[in-house]
């Protein structure tokens, strides 16, 4: 493993207590909401902030140990790091930003900025070189930023949210811009981002947080296929039950039952449901579902083919359906519905 | 940056009526000036020797102090914005205690330092034979002891509101604390240093109190421009006025060259 770092510290109210590793060449993805601790686990990994307990180490050369008094300083570790703002020096021109990082490694002027030169080719930068930030757009800046990071060659490459401050139109090429610069860095890649569709295009495994602890880890399918927690579930799109399995049935903790096909395992078990599978009605079904609430709508979100509907009440779900189920069902937020599975819709497994 | 353009409008009486009167008490004091000045003679009155001797020492000392305030200022107002100590509010309040101090204390303070007799002045003249009271460098340490306030307030403004983060960019890069000084916040803080520049040098070369009483009024050795004037007023009122309107011209010229560039107003 090219970066491994088992970090624990406090950072106001967040305790962040989490083992992170990626091979060469591999790219993980550090998905998780807001404030789960995302940036201070690659800053700890960066050195901008000392770990209190753990151990951060790249290759076989230890950056970080509080046990054994080791710190290395930001500047002396192989790591590139790129800012979620990008934070190119205003004062500086592109290539001039590509070159500083070159030249803090000792790179004499002419030859720090011929390499920067050639990063800005290889990016299709050449022609705003001398461009200072400000008049960049916000994809060249990006380019450019990956490109600063990229050029001292840092064995670990970090990148703290690439595309959020990218708008929508341009994030989709960049995206693709980002898979083909990633697949080509030989090094070990960390990319942090709150979006799973980010997540599963750039990343080879995905590591999720939530307050500060890794919930669960795995490349995209493996986590598609068994979320571990409701975050989770609701990130990839699917809907988790958690209860406790006994024969046909989950009991979920407010009471409601869930009827299942199959015989599910006893304890603790997480059922899943596709949104897809989830019927809205006006009135009580009749016949085959089994898996009948009455439920109230929260929210009602999408785009073209496909609406997306929350529903709250004995249990949350969300449903899936057609822009013209949602003109037929008049739904909007607070209507009162009913929806259902077939028991033949539901998966479980242990948690 | 993105400017965003305004439909002009009157501005509201409530604050065109104060404005105005702002205005008028700052220009009639000028217009004063002007009305005094006796056209015909100033060729004559300004070729006098002691106006031309006067001039050149100010020239000379408020860049020399524009200088040493650079030096010694940029540096006060980094441990300032960015160094964590003890007694770090009294510190910047002794740096700071010349803007609010009669100038004419701070000159007496520094007579008591510096003078031949005093604290370290003793010491200056027997060890190194410096006499700094009533020399040309003691115009200009008079000077920038109540310029440099000026450049470390506006300066240590300035690295505080600076992103930090962008120094963190850096260290990842490779850059060492003094790489990171060198070519990130010096840079980045440009601005606030010229600006600060700027206003010391302006202060200086309108030092007064300070300058007459640790330095006194000696004729090309300490004799700056406003102690030119002030001697002027009582034996020749047509040369004080002549050295006047140059200083109001050669600041108000380098207070408007300087605008745009440094200010970044406009």
């Amino acid at each position: 493993m090219s970066l491994s770092a088992d970090i624990g510290l406090r950072r106001g109210s967040l305790g962040l207590d989490a083992v992170l590793t990626a091979g060469d060449g591999e790219v993980v993805a550090l998905l998780g909401p807001n404030g789960a601790g995302k940036t201070s686990l690659l800053r700890a990994i960066a050195g901008l902030d000392p770990i209190e307990r753990g151990m951060v180490r790249v290759g076989d050369r230890v950056m970080d140990d509080p046990a054994a008094g080791v710190f290395v300083p930001v500047e002396e570790r192989p790591i590139g790091l790129m800012f979620q703002e990008y934070l190119l020096f205003p004062h500086l021109s592109a290539v001039d930003n590509i070159a500083f990082g070159l030249r803090c490694r000792g790179m004499g002027r002419r030859a720090a900025a011929a390499t920067a030169m050639a990063w800005l080719d290889r990016f299709g930068l050449a022609s705003v070189a001398t461009d200072h930030p400000r008049s960049l757009s916000g994809g060249q800046a990006q380019r450019v930023a990956l490109a600063r990071a990229l050029a001292p060659q840092p064995l670990v490459l970090l990148l703290d949210e690439p595309l959020a401050a990218l708008d929508v139109g341009t994030r989709r090429q960049v995206r693709a811009e980002l898979v083909a610069q990633l697949g080509e860095f030989s090094g070990a890649g960390v990319l942090v981002t709150h979006d799973p569709v980010e997540a599963m295009a750039l990343a080879d495994r995905i590591v999720i947080l939530e307050d500060g602890s890794v919930v669960q880890e795995g490349t995209a399918a493996e986590i598609r296929r068994h979320p571990r927690s409701d975050y989770v579930a609701r990130l990839v799109g699917i809907n988790l039950l958690r209860g406790r399995g006994r024969h046909l049935h989950v009991l979920l903790p407010n009471g409601a039952e869930v009827h299942l096909a199959e015989e599910a395992p006893s304890g603790e078990v997480f059922a899943v449901v596709r949104p897809q599978s989830v019927a809205i009605h006006r009135h009580r079904p009749e016949g085959t579902p089994r898996n009948v609430w009455r439920l109230t709508v929260v929210h009602v979100e999408g785009e073209a083919e496909r609406i997306r509907v929350e529903l709250d009440g004995s249990l949350s779900l969300v449903a899936e359906v057609t822009p013209s189920a949602v003109a037929d069902l008049h739904l909007s937020p607070g209507s009162e519905v009913w929806a259902s599975f077939k028991a033949t819709d539901v998966t479980v497994y242990p948690v | 940056m993105t400017a965003r353009r305004v439909a002009p409008r009157r501005p509201p009486l409530p604050v065109l009526i104060p404005a105005a009167i702002g205005v008028a008490l700052m220009t009639v004091p000028f217009v004063g000036l002007l009305s005094r000045t006796p056209w015909g003679e100033l060729g004559s009155l300004l070729a006098d020797p002691f106006v031309a001797a006067a001039l050149r020492l100010s020239v000379v000392t408020s860049l020399a102090a524009t200088a040493i305030s650079l030096l010694i200022g940029v540096p006060m107002a980094w441990l300032l914005a960015r160094a964590r100590f003890r007694g770090r509010a009294l510190l910047r309040g002794i740096i700071l205690l010349p803007m609010v101090l009669p100038p004419v204390v701070g000159g007496a303070a520094l007579l008591f330092a510096l003078g031949r007799r005093g604290l370290v002045g003793q010491w200056l003249d027997r060890q190194l034979g410096i006499l700094l009271p009533f020399s040309t460098w003691g115009v200009i340490v008079a000077a920038t002891f109540i310029a440099v306030p000026f450049l470390v307030i506006t300066v240590e403004a300035g690295l505080r509101s600076a992103d930090l983060r962008f120094e963190e960019a850096a260290a990842t890069l490779g850059a060492s604390p003094l790489t990171v000084l060198r070519r990130v916040t010096l840079p980045m803080a440009w601005p606030s240093i010229a600006a600060g520049a700027v206003l010391a040098w302006a202060r200086a070369l309108g030092e007064f109190g300070a300058t007459i009483t640790f330095a006194g009024n000696l004729e090309g050795r300490t004799q700056t421009m406003p102690l030119a004037v002030f001697q002027a007023l009582e034996s020749d009122r047509d040369a004080a006025i002549a050295i006047s309107l140059v200083m109001v011209a050669v600041s108000l010229a380098v207070l408007v060259a300087l605008r745009d560039r440094w200010f970044r107003v406009g």
